[in-house]
């Protein structure tokens, strides 16, 4: 059977659907501010995708689930975002402030460097 | 948007300075909390975003020595006007690059009608905008997109949230900032993550930084300032660092370092070259900082603290401006230092110009108002507005003493490279002369003749410069000049030149009217410059004698008829006067003596001029008086003749000037209730007459508003004579007063009729030579010829 993918926050979401479906789309939009600390817009924009998927169902307002939880699998995202200064600043500066990546070989360094500042 | 781009350069240029020494002084500051290091970059955000500081005999501006302060305090390397100046020049501090930096400044030519560096410095800030409008287009772009994509991350606990889109925890929102950390993070690592992000919310560095990048893209044309930027921010994190291993203490050191490593490592999943990082990369610094952490002694912290907001303060302030002490720098009430230091070739450097001002002695009881400069378009141009506290020093006998206007004047044009024209505006505040203002107007031309050579050759050292002031102190000698021609910069603005050559013959015919004895100072004054004239080494030609020491020439010339009396009685006193000394005696006495001379041959030997000399008497004749037979004309003949007579009303009356005589051009007058308000354009002008001679000795042309009251029998009392004002104030002046004497209602068209009547003043000159011969004919003159400059002698009776 074909495992269905599942991202962190979809799982999330989708994970209070299937402990409280059938649901009332307003107590799930109440619950997913509680739990995830989701706007209502958020909550409706990803009960929309999985809807679209296939993975959840939206009838007269009651959400019930398509997919069970057996059947998915949390996925790691492959979009991961750069993470650039707190966010807020433009990627291309990380390369020229040095805030980029470090290489295996350096990591292995400070790696030793660290144990051998805290034995 | 060109003077703004200008005034965000001289800041760039201001906190270049500033993190230069930031970053050098960072290097001493490795083993102290790096705390101290990130605020050092205060004074550098600062300087980019305030261009005026306090002011502190400690400033880090008084090592670079640049003379580029503005009398609002600001520092100005690069001039606003650069655009206007006929040789743009920039002045950093730094000689080198200003001699790299000026050289490729294209110079203004006179030809075009725009100066190339205008044009430049239009496209520099178009570029600038330009790029301002990219990078924070770019930056809130990706903050939006960043923002949208961790929307749904989900709520851990407080202002946590989680997500699995990213990798490396943050910061992130301005008003309630929430911390995103990726998902699957130890509990271990997770509470120093989360403790390092907090850190940063308590510190408002989520607030900082934002700004500090806002900063950053206003000054994006400065490398300098993106290198603090880097540098700032890893300060900043480090600091960051270290506040979280105080907090929860030294042995956290080994698993907090972990744990950035950790983070860091995850992310070079997707490695991919850095080649703009400048140098080891900040993660491997930010590590090493943390691992040798350990908090420091107390006196350590305690000095470095106090070194840092010293640090702070001298970053920040500008230099006192200052000059060193007095007694040093005085010669002669001269601030000579100040001189030398604030020479410049640009009369659009007020800040110099102000301070070249400054620092010279003006006569007591003057002080100085304001300095207006004329630098968009030659004739480049200044205007010293001086108050009279105090009448009784400054005047004798209502003459100010103009030598020292005069002195300065001259160093002014020796120093301020291409000013063309000096005036000085004293106005009367005490009241004792009612308020009069009188002006003096100083030509580059005029000082150049006078002096023989162009004055801007002193500018070079301090020595030459006191070789000039001792010149200027010996030529001037108290000279008092009448003060009563007031006003000789008003009306003939048009041309400026005319008005100048008129002025330079009134300084020197005025002096003849005080007649007094001449002083032995005055005497020993005299006999020596002739001693220093009769001493160049020369032909045998009285006039290369004169030319070679014109400057004493000119000075005898400037004591007037005190002067030509010791002159004649010398003649008189010697047998034979066919000598050098003869020879230039005559010049003398034929300069002083001007239309009172009536030899008219040239090639007199001086024995026999002086034989024939009889000099003429002046013929005084009373103002014009016109009788014509329009109500209006004859109100406006009276009071235009009163308004420029130079005797009437005043007691007692200033040494003869001469007669009046008007030529107005009336556009209107406007009755309203018993209110009549006439609008002309007077041109007056002064006439003396010796023997059959006649000379004009002033004049103007100035519009005015003439207004009246109407009495019971029908007669009308004059109220007020408004004249335009001067110079830049000359179209506003007359728009304000053409309106209805009472309803003040606009009268349409007044306005542009009297500013084209105004272009010509060919009608009002046949007039005026109409109303001159119609005077003469009254009082009986006969066989009377006007000396005109270019013309000669023009019969008029």
């Amino acid at each position: 059977m074909e495992q269905y993918k599942l991202f962190d926050a979809e799982y999330k979401f989708a994970s209070i659907v299937w402990e409280n479906e059938p649901i009332n789309s307003t107590e799930l939009v109440k619950l997913s501010l509680d739990k995830l600390g989701w706007k209502k817009s958020t909550t409706y924009t990803v009960l929309r995708k999985l809807c679209e998927r296939g993975i959840l169902r939206n009838e007269d307002a009651m959400v019930s689930s398509v997919v069970k939880k057996e059947d998915s699998q949390k996925y790691e995202s492959q979009t991961v975002i750069e993470k650039t200064f707190n966010g807020s600043l433009p990627q291309f500066l990380t390369a020229f402030l040095g805030e980029s990546k470090i290489t295996k070989k350096e990591a292995e360094e400070l790696k030793r460097i660290i144990e051998e500042a805290t034995k | 948007m060109t003077s703004l781009f200008t005034d965000i350069l001289n800041m760039s240029i201001t906190a270049s300075y500033v993190a230069i020494a930031v970053i050098i002084i960072r290097i001493f500051l490795k083993k102290v909390p790096k705390v101290f290091s990130y605020v050092l970059w205060l004074p550098v955000l600062i300087r980019l975003v305030f261009p005026f500081t306090f002011s502190s005999n400690f400033s880090l501006f008084s090592f670079i020595k640049t003379n580029t302060q503005t009398s609002t305090g600001a520092l100005a390397y690069v001039p606003n006007n650069i655009g206007l100046m006929r040789n743009p020049s920039v002045d950093v501090g730094i000689n080198r690059i200003n001699n790299v930096v000026n050289s490729s400044l294209p110079a203004g030519k006179i030809a075009t009608s725009v100066n190339p560096m205008q044009i430049i410095m239009g496209i520099a800030s178009i570029i600038w905008v330009v790029g301002i409008v990219i990078l924070l287009g770019y930056s809130i772009i990706t903050y939006l997109k960043l923002k949208s994509s961790v929307r749904t991350a989900t709520l851990v606990k407080d202002n946590i949230f989680e997500t699995d889109i990213i990798t490396t925890p943050f910061v992130c929102g301005f008003i309630k900032p929430r911390i995103f950390v990726p998902v699957g993070m130890s509990e271990n690592e997770l509470s120093y993550i989360l403790e390092h992000e907090q850190t940063h919310i308590d510190r408002l560095d989520y607030l900082i930084k934002p700004f500090a990048f806002l900063v950053l893209i206003i000054h994006w044309f400065n490398p300098l300032i993106w290198l603090s930027f880097a540098l700032m921010s890893k300060d900043m994190e480090m600091s960051c660092d270290e506040s979280v291993l105080k907090k929860m203490g030294n042995d956290i050191k080994g698993s907090y370092a972990n744990s950035l490593l950790s983070l860091s490592v995850k992310r070079s999943r997707v490695l991919i070259g850095s080649p703009l990082a400048f140098s080891e990369s900040k993660i491997k610094s930010r590590i090493k900082n943390i691992i040798s952490y350990k908090k420091p002694a107390f006196g350590i912290i305690a000095i470095t603290m106090i070194v840092t907001i010293a640090l702070i303060v001298v970053f920040t302030a500008n230099p006192k401006n200052e000059q060193s002490p007095i007694s040093e720098a005085m010669y002669a009430k001269y601030n000579i230092s100040s001189l030398i230091s604030n020479k410049t070739l640009y009369i659009g450097n007020s800040g110099k110009v102000v301070a070249l001002i400054d620092a010279m002695p003006l006569p007591a009881g003057i002080v100085r108002d304001t300095v207006e400069l004329q630098t968009l378009k030659e004739p480049y141009g200044m205007t010293i507005n001086l108050t009279m506290n105090d009448a009784s020093n400054v005047t004798v006998r209502g003459a100010i003493d103009t030598g020292t206007f005069y002195r300065n004047s001259i160093l002014l044009f020796s120093l301020v490279d291409n000013v063309d024209i000096i005036n000085y505006k004293v106005v009367d505040s005490t009241g004792k002369y009612d308020g009069a203002a009188y002006g003096f107007t100083y030509t580059r031309e005029m000082v150049d003749k006078l002096m023989g050579e162009d004055v801007r050759t002193y500018a070079v050292s301090t020595d030459k410069l006191k070789i000039l002031i001792d010149r200027l102190k010996s030529m001037f000698v108290d000279v008092k000049v009448d003060s009563s021609y007031n006003d000789t910069t008003t009306a003939i603005e048009t041309d400026v030149t005319t008005a100048i050559a008129t002025e330079t013959t009134k300084a020197i015919d005025t002096t003849t009217a005080i007649a007094t004895d001449t002083t032995k100072e005055e005497k020993d004054q005299i006999e020596k410059y002739l001693k220093v004239i009769m001493s160049a080494d020369t032909s045998s030609n009285p006039n290369d004698y004169i030319k070679a020491h014109d400057i004493e020439y000119q000075s005898i010339l400037k004591m007037g008829d005190n002067a030509l009396n010791y002159l004649l009685a010398q003649f008189e006193e010697t047998p034979n006067n066919n000598d050098l000394r003869g020879h230039i005696m005559m010049a003398l006495c034929k300069e002083l003596l001007g239309d009172r001379n009536n030899v008219t041959d040239e090639s007199l030997s001086p024995q026999d001029w002086v034989l024939q000399l009889k000099p003429y008497e002046e013929i005084e004749l009373s103002d014009f008086h016109a009788n014509v037979s329009d109500k209006i004309e004859q109100l406006v003949y009276d009071a235009a003749v009163k308004q420029y007579s130079q005797s009437n009303g005043k007691k007692p009356s200033p040494p003869d000037y001469g007669f009046t005589v008007v030529a107005p051009t009336i556009f209107g007058s406007y009755e309203e209730g018993n209110n009549l308000k006439i609008i002309v354009t007077v041109y007056s002008s002064r006439f003396r007459l010796y023997e059959k001679t006649l000379s004009n000795v002033g004049g103007s042309v100035i519009p005015a508003a003439i207004t009246y009251t109407k009495n019971a029998d029908g007669s009308y009392t004059l109220d007020e004579y408004l004249e335009a004002k001067d110079g830049s104030y000359f179209g506003k002046s007359i728009k304000e007063f053409c309106v209805m004497p009472v309803s003040k209602k606009e009268i349409t068209g007044l306005y542009d009729k009297i500013l084209k009547d105004y272009a010509s003043n060919k009608n009002r000159s046949e007039l005026l030579m109409e109303n001159l011969i119609e005077h003469l004919k009254a009082n009986n003159q006969k066989g009377i010829v006007l000396k005109q400059i270019p013309d000669g002698l023009v019969p008029l009776t």
